[in-house]
């Protein structure tokens, strides 16, 4: 081999390594180009599975809230008019009642909502007994026994303490426990003995054990009309 | 395989997968064509490649398969089979030595001209450039770079004698 074919050798293999040099970087390029098609397709597949999985998480929320919708007004549909709601205080009651609260008279188209204690669980409230109708006179008995309950003295006077009933009937007395006292008497004059409440009719109010050790009381004369004839208390 | 480990174990073997193509099949850019399909289906099986003892008998043996193919397409079975140039993994291996030995000799000796003689011979016989472009590169004229190509080449022959010697 003469010197010009050792030279055409070199620059061949010179030629050759520079080729290779430029077809390994593309395909070193091509390889990136594949790696990073196949990353998309990776995050194409995952983003394509969170899609389908939100699209069934739908669909299962949404037949939910169908199903507890229809089984809600079925419920309600198996319900007469008339009868208690599900939930105490959700349903107005068509009885005639007494605003408690503000101590006016409630007409026929008056609606009293029960008031939930704390905490206390709807079934319980529904297991309450309907509302109770009272008629005229004891809701003004009521009335009267708040106002008395209201206005009764802390200090209670030393004196026999009387009151005076126009008409015959019994009369009620209310010691300071709220406790009621009956007895037939008029004109009543209330006398202190040892330990008895007596009037002046001769009656002795029994005077429950419970109360006996209590030295003090309070009354309320109420006639059988529901008109207060006296208020008052002492000591035993 | 992740891709650094490929790009550093298996794209090396570029040069010899090239050569050997090359020989089957007679033609630089159908060799091309091969080899870049082979990349891919090495690519493509990169999971595999690690329990490969021997890569580059494992790279070649696709090669020639893949040749085999295209020869076979090419619908010259019948001639091309009696005929086709199998080169052993050793003797693709020792060319694809032989190849880059000659190359870093080059190297060397060219790095014992002067700057313009290497420049000049670098472009007009390594980037294969013609003469009016290595003449704008060099600033000179054409009778300048006839000139000191003349004076490389003689240079490097003698460099060569050196070495035989």
């Amino acid at each position: 081999m003469n010197n010009n074919q050792d030279i055409d050798r070199l620059f061949e293999a010179a030629r050759r390594r520079e080729a290779d040099q430029r077809r390994q970087q593309q395909l070193s390029d091509m390889i990136d180009r594949l790696a990073e098609d196949e990353r998309k397709a990776e995050s194409g597949k995952r983003k394509a599975k969170g899609g389908l999985f939100w699209t069934y998480a739908g669909i299962a929320a949404s037949v939910l809230l169908l199903a507890s919708v229809g089984l809600h007004i079925l419920s309600q549909d198996s319900n007469s008019p008339s009868s208690q709601p599900m939930i105490a205080g959700t349903k107005p009651q068509p009885t005639t009642a007494v605003d408690s609260t503000a101590g006016i008279p409630a007409t026929h188209t008056d609606v009293v909502v029960p008031v939930l204690k704390p905490h206390a669980s709807p079934i319980l409230a529904q297991s309450e007994s309907p509302v109770e109708v009272q008629s005229p006179e004891s809701r003004q008995d009521e009335i009267e026994e708040k106002e008395t309950a209201i206005e009764t003295p802390t200090v209670l006077p030393d004196e026999p303490l009387l009151a005076e009933e126009t008409e015959t009937g019994n009369v009620r007395t209310e010691n300071e426990t709220g406790s009621n006292i009956s007895h037939p008497a008029s004109p009543i004059v209330y006398e202190r003995t040892s330990s008895r409440l007596v009037c002046g009719s001769g009656c002795r109010p029994e005077v429950r054990p419970s109360q006996e050790n209590s030295p003090r009381f309070a009354f309320t004369n109420i006639s059988s009309t529901g008109t207060t004839i006296g208020i008052g208390g002492g000591e035993f | 395989m992740d891709q650094a480990k490929f790009k550093e174990n298996i794209i090396p073997l570029q040069s010899a997968m090239q050569l050997l193509a090359e020989h089957m099949l007679g033609d630089v850019a159908d060799a091309e064509d091969v080899v870049q399909d082979v990349f891919v289906a090495l690519w493509s099986r990169r999971d595999e490649l690690d329990r490969v003892v021997k890569l580059d008998s494992y790279c070649l043996q696709m090669v020639r398969l893949r040749c085999i193919d295209l020869i076979r397409k090419r619908k010259r079975d019948a001639f091309h089979n009696e005929q086709i140039a199998y080169l052993s993994d050793k003797e693709v291996t020792m060319q694809v030595e032989e190849t880059r030995n000659d190359a870093a000799l080059l190297d060397r000796l060219l790095d014992e001209l002067p700057e313009k003689q290497r420049r000049a011979l670098r472009m007009k016989y390594v980037e294969e450039r013609d003469t009016q472009y290595i003449e704008q590169a060099l600033q000179m004229s054409s009778n300048n770079v006839y000139t000191t190509i003349s004076r490389a080449i003689q240079s490097l022959k003698d460099k060569i004698k050196t070495l035989k010697i």
